[in-house]
């Protein structure tokens, strides 16, 4: 069997044994070109122009014979008596029919699917030993080089977007420590990255790593700020605010496996919310979103699906509580307020009937009208066990 | 007792009161007499080696307070590019250096765009044409772009999903590096450096600083636009070396330092940026860039955190502070932190304060802060037509007031900022005397103070260095006329004869 692998110092190993020292740089870079125009036939010319493009045509001929020659003794017909390279007067290619392996093949294949197992992306990630070709430079030839040069950026974002998979396979199954471990190698990759350290800091959260999370931010803007001048997006910033707030509600003696949001004991439950100006209903819609995404069910299923319908109207999360099509619902505008505002008071008691919860308004000069006014509402009702604090 | 060294005949200034004697006699390594007159003569025994420093000024070692050593050693064996006038001149210079080249690349070093009368920066198909079988990299004059050949390309692990990269019209990549992408690949390539690279370059720098009279450094090291294998090897390997270097590591890493088992942190840790790319943070707008007053890399908040965290943990700290609004804000984090904390005597500095003002003098003063300045610049941009007047404007009167800091009694240590100036603390001491702007001029004796007992007290090693006394290690330098009788405009043509580190003559004209 054949295996080809020129991700990182190139390997070929074929029956068991390596024999790239038998093939040397030439025959590996050619065995690569035809590789990387697989689907192709390439001609003779061609590979001369990549390969051999300052010796005189007699001599670079001889070159490319040599090379093939040099290939085919190496690497034997296969059981069905297919040669690996298809040669013929113009042109070269690699045999589709032969059996072999190659990392570069593999990885080129891959499209991000729901099917994606763990294993099979672990599989993928470990292809990637370094740059492909590294250490190989092949002075004056020019179009090689760049072929090389082009074919790096493309493996490089394939590996990025394997990783990024990868992530993603991981958070679903609520493996956050692999996850962290990704987000990582990734970041080796783009440091600067804030959508990836966007993550990294949402999984921080998510897994209870307040102060890892504290600290990474406070790097992460400075390493920014030296190295090119610019502050973290306001994203970012937001990200960091609501983690740091929400240690400042938690009582600090407590260990550093506190979660923000509490949902497996009956202590209280921390809430940070947004808002955005003259955007109606914004600041309520963050709240129930955050209900729902902190997975507090039990006391959202605790509504009526008319309820959970006129929630839905303002916030899409709820929609997947509901039995019915929202768009079927026959709303009356002019009524539709005094529904919604009901529902979200029953949702804030079925909650806060069984645990206390608080919740803290982050930007409350930006709230809009109608959550303002239910704010007040709210405020004057008092229901028990629910704390508003505004920053 | 006898001495194993004795200098005599010289204008010996003990850097403590004023005082100037004729002799030192040195035993090990430590000063253990210093007098007048021939009294030497009882301790001269038959090994004793005597100077005559001919009526010439005698000094404690110089403390350089801001060094980049491992950049500074880099340099020294890089190829500096800056007076190329095109990029045919560029090339050839390349082509040149390729013949001989040391290490397994050619870094290229001080280049700006407008240099080159083709006003851009060389690709790597240009480059190629000088140079295609060596990598090389250039780096532009304070690091924000670099330029790599097609070799250099394939040798480095270059980031090529990063942003910053720059393609030409085929999208294939030019060899022109900036933004997220140039910071990334240059660490990635200074990563790659060898300790026996470093260890070979600082070697060799270490003859040029002994020249100079230096015996001690503060190494500004790690951080981002260095890299933190310098702050490491400085600190594993920093003692191997004749000239003291006292680490500062620029880190925020406050963790690191502690399992470091240091007691100071930061260097250049960056508040604000350069006047040369105008982003340094200034209460007014940049004369030659209108609407730019340049950003501060840290909100007060953050930086208020950091600072609190230093008071807490007893550690000695150093901000680089360039603009005014940069040491505005750095002055309110001290004194949030002194305010929470109430803990003093940990002798904190600021790097540069170039734009210092009146009130501000007054704050730094009060709250006992050092001031670590690096009076050459005057002499590279201060004054009328240069870049402090270009980007300042009218402003660049306020620069350095080294006399008004001195009057209200502010510490001030003078370094170099090698790389960025030479390594010359005599050139320092010169820029101090004669400051473009003479209200800002300081005395000779101030002047000195900033290389000697200054620059020891900026590190807590006044009772071991600093001035000639007793007890005192015998760092020592003569210079080859005396200082205090010679005009004030000339003070940069002093040289250096002898150099004396520890005890042991490490630098010596005399022949």
């Amino acid at each position: 069997m054949l295996n080809l692998s020129f991700l990182g110092k190139s390997k070929i190993e074929y029956d068991g044994k390596e024999i790239e020292d038998k093939l040397g740089n030439k025959a590996i870079a050619l065995v690569c070109l035809l590789v990387l125009n697989e689907r192709r036939y390439l001609s003779r010319e061609k590979i001369i122009g990549y390969l051999w493009p300052d010796s005189n045509t007699d001599a670079a001929k001889y070159n490319l014979r040599y090379n093939l020659w040099l290939i085919k003794k190496n690497i034997l017909e296969d059981k069905k008596n297919n040669s690996f390279i298809k040669v013929d007067t113009e042109c070269c290619s690699i045999n589709s029919k032969y059996e072999f392996n190659c990392d570069i093949i593999n990885i080129m294949k891959f499209k991000p699917s729901c099917q994606d197992s763990v294993e099979g992306i672990l599989k993928l990630k470990r292809l990637f030993r370094g740059d492909l070709l590294e250490g190989c430079y092949f002075n004056k030839c020019d179009e090689f080089n760049n072929l090389i040069i082009y074919e790096r950026i493309n493996f490089e974002q394939h590996k990025v977007k394997i990783l990024q998979r990868l992530v993603e396979v991981y958070e679903n199954d609520n493996r956050y420590e692999d996850c962290i471990d990704v987000l990582n190698e990734i970041l080796e990759i783009e440091p600067y990255d804030e959508k990836i350290a966007l993550k990294l800091m949402d999984i921080y959260q998510k897994s209870g790593k307040r102060a890892v999370a504290i600290n990474y931010y406070n790097e992460f803007s400075y390493n920014l700020s030296c190295s090119l001048g610019i502050h973290p997006s306001n994203e970012l910033r937001n990200k960091y605010n609501e983690i740091k707030m929400s240690v400042a509600d938690c009582d600090e003696t407590k260990s550093g496996e506190d979660y923000i949001v509490k949902t497996t004991d009956n202590s209280d439950i921390n809430i940070i919310s947004y808002c955005i100006k003259n955007v109606e209903y914004f600041w309520m819609s963050d709240v129930i979103g955050k209900i729902v995404n902190i997975g507090l069910d039990d006391y959202i299923k605790q509504l009526n699906q008319k309820q959970l319908m006129d929630l839905a109207y303002i916030q899409s999360e709820i929609l997947r509580f509901c039995n019915e099509d929202i768009s079927s619902v026959d709303y009356k505008t002019e009524v539709i307020g005094v529904r919604i505002i009901n529902s979200f008071v029953k949702l804030l008691e079925a909650v806060c009937n069984e645990r206390s919860m608080i919740i803290t308004i982050l930007n409350k000069s930006d709230m809009d009208g109608i959550s303002s006014n239910v704010v007040d509402y709210l405020k004057r009702i008092q229901i028990e066990g629910l704390r508003i604090i505004e920053e | 007792m006898r001495a194993d060294i004795i200098i005599k005949n010289g204008r010996c200034m003990t850097m403590k009161d004023k005082e100037i004697k004729d002799w030192v006699a040195i035993e090990k390594n430590r000063i253990i007499a210093v007098g007048s007159g021939s009294e030497y003569e009882s301790v001269v025994g038959n090994e004793t080696v005597v100077f005559d420093a001919n009526g010439n000024t005698v000094l404690p070692g110089f403390i350089d307070s801001h060094f980049h050593v491992v950049q500074t050693a880099l340099d020294s064996v890089s190829l500096d590019l800056s007076d190329a006038k095109s990029h045919e001149e560029m090339g050839e210079k390349i082509r040149e250096a390729s013949k001989f080249i040391m290490g397994n690349y050619i870094r290229g070093i001080r280049i700006s765009e407008g240099q080159f009368k083709e006003k851009k920066y060389p690709g790597r198909v240009l480059i190629d044409k000088y140079c295609n079988d060596v990598p090389v990299v250039l780096n532009s004059l304070e690091y924000q772009v670099s330029m790599l050949n097609t070799c250099a390309m394939l040798y480095f692990k270059i980031p090529f999903t990063a942003e910053g990269i720059d393609m030409d019209e085929k999208q294939m990549p030019t060899g022109i590096f900036r933004k997220q992408a140039n910071a990334i690949l240059r660490t990635n390539i200074l990563k790659n450096i060898s300790e026996t690279t470093r260890k070979v370059a600082i070697s060799e720098t270490m003859s040029t600083l002994l020249m100079n009279g230096i015996t001690t450094i503060n190494a500004m090291e790690g951080g981002f636009m260095y890299c933190d294998k310098d702050a490491e090897f400085v600190f594993e390997q920093g003692s191997e070396f004749p000239i003291d270097m006292v680490l500062f590591y620029q880190t925020m890493d406050i963790e690191k330092i502690k399992a470091m088992g240091l007691n100071r942190i930061g260097g250049c840790l960056y508040i604000d940026g350069t006047f040369g790319a105008r982003t340094a943070a200034l209460s007014f707008e940049y004369a030659d860039c209108p609407g730019t007053m340049g950003s501060l890399r840290l909100t007060q908040q953050e930086l208020n955190d950091f600072v609190i965290q230093c008071y807490k943990n007893n550690l000695q700290l150093a901000l680089y502070t360039i603009g005014d609004r940069a040491i505005e804000s750095a002055l309110n984090a001290h004194e949030n932190a002194l305010y929470q904390t109430g803990i003093t005597g940990l002798r904190h500095r600021l790097e540069h304060a170039e734009l210092i003002n009146d009130k501000q003098i007054e704050r730094v003063k009060e709250l006992n802060i050092i001031l670590s300045m690096q009076p050459s610049y005057e002499t590279y941009w201060g004054g009328m037509g240069k870049m402090y007047e270009q980007r300042l404007g009218d402003n660049y009167k306020r620069t350095n007031p080294f006399k008004k800091l001195i009057d209200k009694g502010v510490v001030i240590c003078g370094g170099s900022d090698s790389d960025v100036t030479e390594p010359r603390p005599l050139l320092g001491i010169h820029s101090a005397l004669n400051h473009p702007v003479a209200e800002h001029r300081v005395d000779i004796y101030e002047a000195l103070k900033m290389f000697t007992c200054n620059g020891a007290y900026g590190i807590f090693e006044e009772n071991i260095k600093g001035t000639l006394e007793v007890g005192k290690l015998a760092d020592i330098v003569i210079l080859d006329q005396d200082i205090l009788s010679a005009p004030l405009a000339q003070i940069d043509n002093i040289k250096v004869s002898l150099t004396i580190k520890s005890g042991e003559v490490l630098f010596n004209r005399f022949g």
